[in-house]
């Protein structure tokens, strides 16, 4: 009798424990993946901002000089190949970040390219609105590379936090599942070379 | 040999994810909007006119609640202008945090110079990256070249204020959660709980098993002291102190602004 009532006793004991923590856990959890769906958000908010901006570019380039078609035709392309492809917030695999990040690299290193390439116009140089978007373009990179790193924080956050027993227990029964996130820093072999931009200015 | 992997677990589960913004130096206590932490100029601006620009920017936080900070260091940990900027104006939360009307000025006066101009989320309409370029080529390098450097930061500063007075979009940064449970999920978790247990208890009473569940029991107070049920890192809003302009208020940065040499 008084064995069966500390066993009780225990148990209750164990399922309250147990409930606060699955609470706890399930919270952090559901908390720690919308966040990370939010800073999603955030990045493509800081890519659209670099398709927007580009729009105008091409106008300004193509009316102001007689540029290197190539170039032109390249940044296009890849711009709108980068266009084409849309993630679902909450579905983010690693393959379709693998296929965005590489569609958005490549538009991304060939805009640098043309950045570059148009050091050597001094006609271009002179238009105001190309100036205007220079001085943007700066801002454009650091933005998407300060959103990117921030959605990696917080994916990699959630899964080493999910991971972790007895999380991973929890985040099994309540089907929260590890995030994708970019795998190369800033595609450190595609990135514009801002920096070097700076220097020469 | 089951207390050594208790503690273990203790350790691991109380420890917070790893610091990224380490190059960023702390928050100052009590806060204060300019800060100069270089050690080769001091004097960068002598103490009055620190002092003097200090009760300028304080004023203007307490009219409008925009905050500017002035962050003037020797290096950047290796970090980028606009890395350093952004990241220290998260950390330290510089503006509101529904407004995010925060702005950092970072200068480092060693060589090679940086001037960097970084406006938090909520001020990135009124105050464009364009428009950072030419405070700092208008208003700010040319007296930073002539060594006039409270000049600089003053007539900058003049700027950046009546940009951002009163002007800030609000709805540019809306990831509040709410951070509830409802009642019925509760109640499934623990019958999920029960169901767990009494399975568990079914298989059999042998000797060990008290063992395990004590274990077991210190696990889930350890994680619970570990990571609160709460969840959710709460970011730290100002302590209450009054630093003359309420603290900083938990703005956020997102990697905006202009930067360059003078």
């Amino acid at each position: 009798m008084t064995k069966n009532t500390i066993i009780l006793l225990v148990i209750a004991g164990l399922v309250l424990l147990l409930g606060f923590n699955g609470c706890g856990s399930y919270n952090s959890m559901v908390t720690m993946d919308e966040g990370v769906t939010a800073q999603w958000k955030q990045v493509e908010v800081a890519y659209q901002a670099r398709m927007d901006k580009t729009k105008n570019l091409f106008e300004i380039v193509q009316s102001a000089a007689d540029f290197e078609k190539t170039t032109l035709t390249q940044v296009m392309e890849a711009r709108s190949k980068a266009t084409s492809i849309r993630i679902d917030p909450s579905n983010i695999t690693p393959e379709k970040l693998a296929e965005f990040e590489k569609a958005q690299g490549a538009f991304g290193s060939s805009l640098g390219r043309l950045m570059a390439v148009a050091e050597n116009y001094p006609q271009l140089q002179s238009v105001q609105a190309f100036r205007d978007f220079q001085a943007q373009y700066e801002g454009m990179e650091n933005r998407i590379s300060t959103e990117r790193m921030r959605f990696n924080e917080a994916a990699q956050g959630l899964n080493t936090y999910i991971r972790r027993f007895p999380k991973n227990i929890w985040a099994g029964i309540f089907g929260i599942q590890k995030r994708a996130y970019f795998e190369a820093q800033a595609g450190a072999d595609t990135a514009p070379d801002i920096k070097g931009m700076r220097e020469k200015k | 040999m089951k207390k050594h992997i208790l503690l273990f677990l203790l350790f691991i589960s109380s420890f917070a994810f790893a610091q990224s913004d380490k190059y960023i130096p702390e928050r100052p206590n009590p806060p204060r909007l300019v800060n100069n932490l270089s050690k080769e100029f001091p004097n960068f601006l002598s103490s009055q006119e620190e002092s003097q620009l200090e009760s300028k920017l304080k004023n203007f936080a307490r009219e409008t609640s925009n905050q500017i900070v002035v962050i003037i260091v020797d290096d950047l940990g290796g970090l980028e202008a606009y890395d350093y900027a952004t990241r220290l104006g998260q950390k330290w939360g510089v503006g509101q945090k529904k407004e995010d009307n925060g702005i950092v000025i970072l200068l480092k006066p060693t060589q090679p110079h940086e001037l960097f101009i970084a406006p938090g989320y909520g001020l990135q309409g009124a105050i464009p990256d364009l428009t950072t370029k030419q405070i700092r080529e208008n208003e700010m390098n040319p007296y930073l070249k002539a060594g006039q450097n409270y000049t600089a930061l003053d007539k900058g500063t003049d700027v950046l204020m009546s940009l951002s007075k009163g002007e800030y979009n609000s709805d540019a940064y809306g990831k509040k959660h709410s951070n509830k449970m409802p009642g019925a999920e509760f109640i499934i978790i623990i019958i999920i709980i029960i169901i767990f247990i009494i399975m568990r208890a079914s298989k059999g009473g042998n000797g060990g098993d008290r063992g395990g569940l004590s274990m077991g029991t210190g696990f889930f107070l350890g994680s619970m002291f570990g990571s609160g049920f709460g969840g959710g890192g709460g970011s730290s809003s100002s302590s209450g102190d009054s630093g003359g302009f309420g603290g900083f208020g938990g703005g956020s940065f997102g990697g905006g602004g202009s930067g360059g040499s003078w």
